[in-house]
Parts: structure tokens; sequence; C-alpha cells
């Protein structure tokens, strides 16, 4: 079981974060809702221990969309933050040798800035900086790297899931066709 | 003055948002909102605090990342 951390996106007309909150916190466990953004978004931000991100994410998905079923899911962020044990356990490290590699006594050098702080002694890192790095640099592609094809898809079916209401029939056929037969399937 | 967490470990967490600039009200939806040091035009959207969270330490690092990404905290 690995833990994995991450946001879903959505809007939900006529409701503001305080009663949101209500409704979300009462049935959704591990999580915790922010916004409204610029555009009017809220953003939900899960923490879930699975096996796999693809059941982690579903589960979520399908856990926003019961809770809120009127809401537009429109995707799911890609801002995931690591720290230094976070890095060493995703990359199957001690934390000696990823605080080597960050510092530049170790490896290539030219580790990734730091995107901020949790506390004095903690940085934390974007992942996919950190996941580029590690790919282009040592030649190690990492677990989660392997993950940002499936997000980017995830994110297209949720535009298209999104789209297709507003969409006529011939649209909708048109688009059936395009959409490869292992998916409906699945 | 906020009421304080019932979660210690939440509760620290909020301390942590106070030391960088955050305003947190609490009373508010399940019990409060985090508000980022930015201005009203480039802000981090508000947090909601949930007041019974079934893992106080990931709400607490929940807490923590939003910190860690909001551009416009103390340092």
């Amino acid at each position: 079981m690995n833990d994995y951390n991450f946001t879903l996106r959505f809007l939900s007309p006529g409701r503001d974060l305080d009663a949101l909150s209500l409704e979300l916190y009462e049935r959704i466990d591990d999580a915790s809702l922010m916004g409204p953004d610029d555009d009017g978004s809220f953003l939900l931000e899960f923490d879930r221990r699975s096996s796999s991100l693809p059941l982690a994410l579903g589960a979520a998905f399908e856990e926003l969309r019961s809770v809120l079923p009127e809401a537009q899911i429109l995707r799911v962020e890609d801002d995931d933050l690591a720290t230094m044990a976070d890095i060493a356990a995703r990359a199957g490290r001690s934390a000696e040798s990823v605080r080597l590699l960050v510092a530049g006594k170790r490896g290539p050098g030219g580790f990734p800035p730091a995107s901020g702080r949790v506390d004095a002694r903690t940085k934390v890192w974007r992942w996919s900086d950190v996941a580029e790095w590690f790919a282009d640099q040592l030649g190690q592609p990492l677990a989660d790297t392997a993950d940002s094809g499936f997000l980017q898809a995830f994110n297209d079916a949720l535009e298209i899931r999104r789209l297709a209401g507003k969409l006529g029939k011939p649209e909708q056929q048109a688009l059936a066709k395009v959409l490869p037969a292992e998916l409906a399937a699945a | 003055m906020r009421s304080k967490h019932p979660k210690k470990q939440v509760e620290a967490a909020l301390k942590r948002a106070e030391q960088a600039g955050f305003r947190v009200e609490s009373g508010r939806g399940h019990w409060g909102v985090i508000y980022c040091p930015g201005r009203e035009v480039a802000k981090c959207p508000p947090f909601s605090v949930n007041g019974t969270p079934s893992s106080p330490d990931n709400e607490a690092k929940r807490i923590d990342r939003s910190i860690a990404r909001c551009p416009h905290k103390t340092p």
C-alpha cells in the first residue's frame, strides 16, 4: 500500500466555502476543501492509502460525485509536493543519499530548487520537478513519473465528460467512434 | 480571538499558519477558515478546516502544504 496525495478541482455554483465544508466533511474522510479560487472553482485535496494512484483517484472521483452530484469536476491538479523524506521513500534511497543529491555532493548536481518550506527545517519540492530530474539526470524514472500519462488521460476524460452533455447526438456519436474499444470494455 | 482546535496536531499547524502571516477564523463552516496573507487580487484560495478530522496528522499536513505552496507567506 502507498500513500497518495492529490487534489480535484471542481465547480459547485450557488454554494460557498462554509456550506460546502459542512456537506463534504461529514461524508468524505481525510480531505481538505479550499476555495473559491479566482475562477470560482474549489479544490478538494485528498490523502489516500491505496495499492495504486488510479484506484485511489477513481474512488475519490466517485466519492465527490456521489456527495455533490451537480458539481462539475474539472481536473486533477498536478502539484504534488514532496519533502526530502518523501523523495527518499519514493526513490528507494536513504535520506542521506537524497540530502547529498540535493546539495550537489553526489550525482550530476543541479537538483531542482525547492518550491517552499513547511517549517524552518523542512523544504518541499514540486514532485514533477524532482521526477523529471531523476529521469533526465540519473536515468531513473520514478514510479510516479509513469503516472503522468495516466493523469493527462484522466483530465482529458473529465473534459470530454464535461463537454459531452453540451453536444448534440451526431457529435456524441462521432466522439464515441474515436474512443478506443478497450475503454468501453474496461 | 479564535477558539482552539480540538486536535492538538491541527492546532499546532494552525499556529504555524499564523506565524507565517495567515489569519485563522474559527466558527466558520465545519470548524474554521484559514486565509493567506496575500492581497485581495492575488491570494491563495481560503482553506476550510475540518473540526473532526478522521486523521488529525493528515489534516495538519494538508495545512502545512498549503502554507508551503503560498508565495505570500512571511518567511
